[in-house]
């Protein structure tokens, strides 16, 4: 099959029992396209030894069983699925409208944004919620939820000691990333709001709530609605059509 | 065979080879921190070698048993005691309702994995029974052991035969490692302070990973670079922003966002299953 990729791809070996995909197609989303699709058609037709794939932004990570492949062979059939994908056949998210609390207690660092991003308050959570954003992974703990992209203004460092325990279903960002995190865990991205329901249910037939190519929007809400939304979580979470 | 725990331990939990296949989700694999001592303490009582054991850090349990069978403790840092008789290592012990079975710190290394002969009656999570804890959840809190429960299994080993199987060796500090994929972010000097001295382990290490005592600056044009996030697995070795040297075990974090410098081979995991904090470890970059 000859080569129309649109992309660059790179394949390292990281140690001796996986290798790390490097996707360069000239935007993130545009690379995130392609590590989605990768990884979907990995799932179709899987290829003897791999153990698992942990996909992010624009990379994806294969573990293998060196006992079970060869890592050149491995490279090799990776790059032959590379050619085949199509970005127009990854799974199409679902699109929530997720209403979410930004003052206090649930704004951890509010204070610091302020001085770093040199706004006030208000205005950095209208900047927040004024875009849509895309999940580009699910990882670092079970079911963080990685979102991009979010708005230059509000570009923001990690706290330079991190948080012993943030609290789970906070909203954070860092660099150029949002997220949420699914537990009371450690963490130092910025803490800006929280959710009012748990993103992460082990027992669940798909235990993280966000799956890779979902879209979210966020809907501020006040401490009072909050309080509400938490005693009936199942009416706070608004999944829309996946229609786009 | 049934066992009841009088007392419990700092932390015994039930570990298995763990959930491989779900890091897309932020799943680690997990599982037995020591791969090679849960099979051979498995291979000892006639277990299938993947069946679950326990594992056993700082401070070991207080077992009474309720019903006979055999139980064998594998790795290093304990010793067992049959009603107050010490066992010799490495070796299956048959034991009998009533008997007491103390697991009692000892010697060098951090963990040892106590085989109980038959099929474990006992919950699993993605196919696993090994406990996991985020943060502060536990993911699987059946996997915890506290006192007054009882382990149940359902006898369907036999007696084994002697085997040849070996048990595990000590494997001494040398850790040996490969380039990570930002090997390059570290310059000559960042290089021979991580790879050419002894490096302490410090506090908090756990099954998440080992921190160790190191402050290595990056190449100058890479200290303030923001990497995108990426994939990481056990044996990734990170540097945090602070020049400290993260090594990631089985229950570590699925994807990262600082600069993972070394990769540590598969077969060290193991090794480093038994380094405790205070202890010292050298890496060693195979030449490629």
């Amino acid at each position: 099959m000859t080569s129309s990729r649109t992309f660059n791809m790179t394949i390292r070996p990281f140690g001796d029992s996986a290798l790390l995909i490097d996707i360069d197609a000239g935007s993130t989303d545009a690379s995130s396209d392609v590590v989605m699709a990768l990884h979907t058609q990995l799932q179709r037709q899987p290829i003897a030894g791999i153990t698992s794939a942990t996909p992010s932004y624009n990379s994806l990570l294969v573990s293998f069983d060196s006992g079970r492949v060869r890592q050149n062979v491995l490279s090799t059939k990776i790059h032959a699925i590379a050619d085949t994908i199509d970005v127009k056949q990854i799974p199409q998210g679902n699109q929530w409208l997720l209403p979410a609390c930004f003052d206090e207690p649930y704004s951890l660092d509010y204070a610091a944004l302020e001085a770093e991003l040199s706004r006030d308050w208000q205005s950095i959570i209208d900047c927040f919620c004024s875009i849509e954003y895309r999940v580009h992974a699910v990882g670092f703990l079970p079911g963080f939820t990685y979102l991009g992209h979010l708005p230059n203004a509000l570009h923001c460092s990690r706290r330079q000691d991190p948080r012993a325990k943030v609290p789970s279903s906070s909203i954070a960002i860092a660099g150029t990333q949002a997220g949420i995190y699914p537990f009371d865990s450690p963490g130092g991205w910025r803490i800006i709001g929280r959710l009012p329901f748990p993103v992460f249910d082990t027992w669940a037939d798909q235990p993280a709530l966000f799956q890779p190519n979902d879209r979210i929007n966020f809907k501020a809400v006040t401490s009072e609605e909050f309080k509400e939304l938490e005693q009936q979580p199942a009416l706070s979470m608004i999944k829309q059509a996946g229609s786009q | 065979m049934k066992l009841q725990f009088v007392t419990s331990g700092l932390r015994t939990t039930t570990q298995d080879l763990g959930r491989p296949g779900y890091t897309h989700m932020g799943v680690p694999t997990g599982g037995a921190l020591d791969r090679s001592a849960l099979q051979y303490a498995n291979n000892l009582v006639g277990n299938a070698l993947a069946t679950p054991v326990l594992e056993i850090m700082l401070s070991g349990p207080h077992v009474r048993c309720l019903e006979p069978g055999r139980v064998a403790l594998v790795g290093r840092g304990f010793s067992l005691l049959l009603n107050g008789a010490q066992q010799t290592y490495n070796c299956a012990v048959s034991v009998n309702a009533g008997d007491e079975l103390v697991i009692k710190s000892s010697g060098n290394g951090c963990r040892s994995y106590l085989a109980v002969s038959g099929e474990w009656q006992v919950k699993r999570w993605l196919g696993s029974a090994s406990a996991l804890r985020v943060g502060s959840h536990e993911l699987l809190p059946e996997a915890v052991w506290q006192s007054g429960d009882v382990l149940t299994t359902r006898d369907t080993s036999v007696k084994p035969w002697p085997s040849t199987m070996l048990p595990p060796q000590p494997a001494g500090n040398l850790v040996r490692v490969l380039p990570g994929p930002e090997f390059d972010w570290l310059d000559h000097r960042g290089r021979s302070q991580l790879l050419s001295k002894p490096i302490v382990v410090v506090d908090p290490s756990n099954r998440i990973g080992l921190r160790t005592d190191t402050q290595i600056q990056l190449r100058e044009d890479k200290r303030d670079t923001e990497m995108v996030s990426s994939g990481v697995q056990p044996g990734t070795v990170q540097l945090t922003h602070a020049g400290q040297a993260i090594i990631l075990m089985r229950d570590g974090q699925t994807i990262g966002g600082y600069p993972r410098v070394l990769q540590c081979v598969n077969q060290s995991l193991d090794q480093l299953a038994q380094i405790k904090a205070g202890d010292e470890l050298m890496l060693s970059l195979i030449d490629s």
